[in-house]
């Protein structure tokens, strides 16, 4: 089974329902489609001529073709350099290819929106380089402007507050 | 830039409430400590995630960012080097008698030194964090192994505003020290406390009778480098008020120095 898997392809189907297809070895980066796989009956291949169908309700079709992006990327041009902790620079193109810097050089929502697929997907390289991403954007930011950009409310009674900036100062 | 979430995706909220607190925690430990500070300020939960799961990344960040900012902004020009048969001297002495306390705190402008132990005492490897294999913080090759019983400290050697190599090339020179304290020595057990060297105070814990010794790890001129303490126990998390932290057991205490304001420059981000 594992043999077929390599040159093999199954369906990634978005929220919205479009579908993506795409190698099995490229979508193997996911652990979610690793896990999926070894649960998947070997005769289901006479159900949908052999291509296994994944649902991903969690995440868009504009997300999903950003995240096979980076698959295919990692798979067949480049891995990304893991990302280790403490971090060496704090430029994301000192730490990673310039290829990844860009790929995550995205819009706020985009942006989250991987965070949330990588996490849901079980992309674990994905989702440090998209972490590593939010952490920049929240780099020199005062608590206020995190609120407002994040649009987070605050939650913190005045006197709380009060405290709080007392214990920081 | 104004660009909020709100107005990205047609007044979809927080977009960190569709994160879960693992990848939460991820972002921060990737926040340097100044802005880790900021972010405990922005809403209950994100104040719980800091306190609760990233005193590791503080404890990284914060030592080292101590260490550095203590070098470079606060400390003067180190005096000649001691030598290493000063640092056994001093050594054996005291450790016949109690149990030594490096209290990083009270070290400032002392003797030479203590000084020199206040600008190189780093880190301490029983404060690993186990709980997260895959990020956690690693000690270096020399110090594997080690638990709760043991640390290690890692002088660093810092010449011209840089950090040498730290793991290489060291050898190792050992002397066990057998602490045999008679509790007939103090009258009151726990309290017992004498000057070390007028900076390190000296306080007897209650492990009377217990085999404390510790190794120094020379690089190859013969610098110390390391410091490995044996039968060390477990360490603890303290906060600062100032919301800084204090590390410390029955023997050391390193305390998180505030970092300078703004942002850091690039030579000083954790390493």
């Amino acid at each position: 089974m594992d043999g077929d898997d390599v040159h093999g392809t199954l369906k990634l189907v978005s929220k919205e329902g479009d579908t993506f297809e795409v190698p099995i070895e490229i979508a193997k980066l996911s652990n979610l489609v690793v896990t999926t796989l070894g649960e998947e009956d070997i005769d289901e291949d006479d159900d949908d001529g052999g291509v296994v169908e994944i649902p991903l309700p969690n995440v868009k079709a504009t997300v999903l073709a950003k995240v096979i992006e980076y698959c295919t990327h990692y798979k067949m041009v480049e891995p990304m350099t893991p990302i280790t902790l403490p971090l060496k620079s704090n430029r994301i193109s000192e730490i990673v290819q310039d290829w990844y810097a860009r790929f995550v050089d995205v819009d706020q929502t985009m942006l989250f929106e991987l965070v949330t697929a990588a996490n849901f997907m079980d992309i674990k390289s994905l989702l440090d380089l998209t972490c590593l991403a939010v952490s920049v954007l929240i780099k020199g930011k005062s608590a206020e402007e995190i609120r407002r950009i994040f649009n987070i409310g605050n939650d913190f009674s005045p006197d709380e507050e009060v405290h709080l900036r007392e214990n920081q100062s | 830039m104004h660009f909020t979430m709100a107005e990205a995706s047609g007044g979809v909220t927080n977009p960190f409430d569709a994160l879960p607190d693992e990848s939460l925690v991820l972002i921060m430990e990737m926040c340097a400590p100044h802005d880790l500070a900021r972010c405990e300020m922005v809403c209950r939960r994100w104040r719980k995630r800091v306190s609760t799961d990233c005193s590791a990344a503080w404890l990284r960040h914060g030592l080292d960012v101590w260490t550095r900012t203590g070098w470079v902004h606060n400390v003067p020009p180190l005096p000649p080097r001691p030598t290493l048969e000063r640092i056994g001297e001093v050594s054996v002495g005291a450790m016949r008698r109690a149990l030594v306390r490096f209290d990083t705190a009270g070290l400032v402008e002392r003797d030479e030194w203590t000084r020199l132990l206040r600008t190189k005492l780093i880190w301490g490897t029983s404060a690993c964090p186990s709980r997260s294999p895959t990020r956690g913080w690693r000690p270096p090759d020399w110090a594997a192994g080690m638990n709760d019983s043991k640390a290690a400290f890692l002088l660093a050697r810092i010449e011209a505003g840089r950090r040498m190599p730290l793991e290489s090339e060291l050898s190792r020179q050992r002397w066990d020290l057998a602490y045999n304290r008679d509790p007939s020595d103090s009258p009151e057990l726990g309290t017992f406390e004498v000057e070390f060297l007028d900076g390190h105070e000296m306080t007897a814990s209650s492990h009377p009778g217990m085999k404390f010794s510790w190794s120094v790890y020379r690089d190859e001129n013969s610098v110390p480098v390391g410091l490995q303490v044996e039968n060390f126990p477990v360490h603890s998390f303290e906060r600062k008020a100032n919301g800084l932290w204090i590390m410390s057991n029955a023997f050391v205490t390193i305390e998180q120095r505030a970092p300078p304001p703004g942002d850091l420059p690039l030579d000083l981000m954790p390493y």
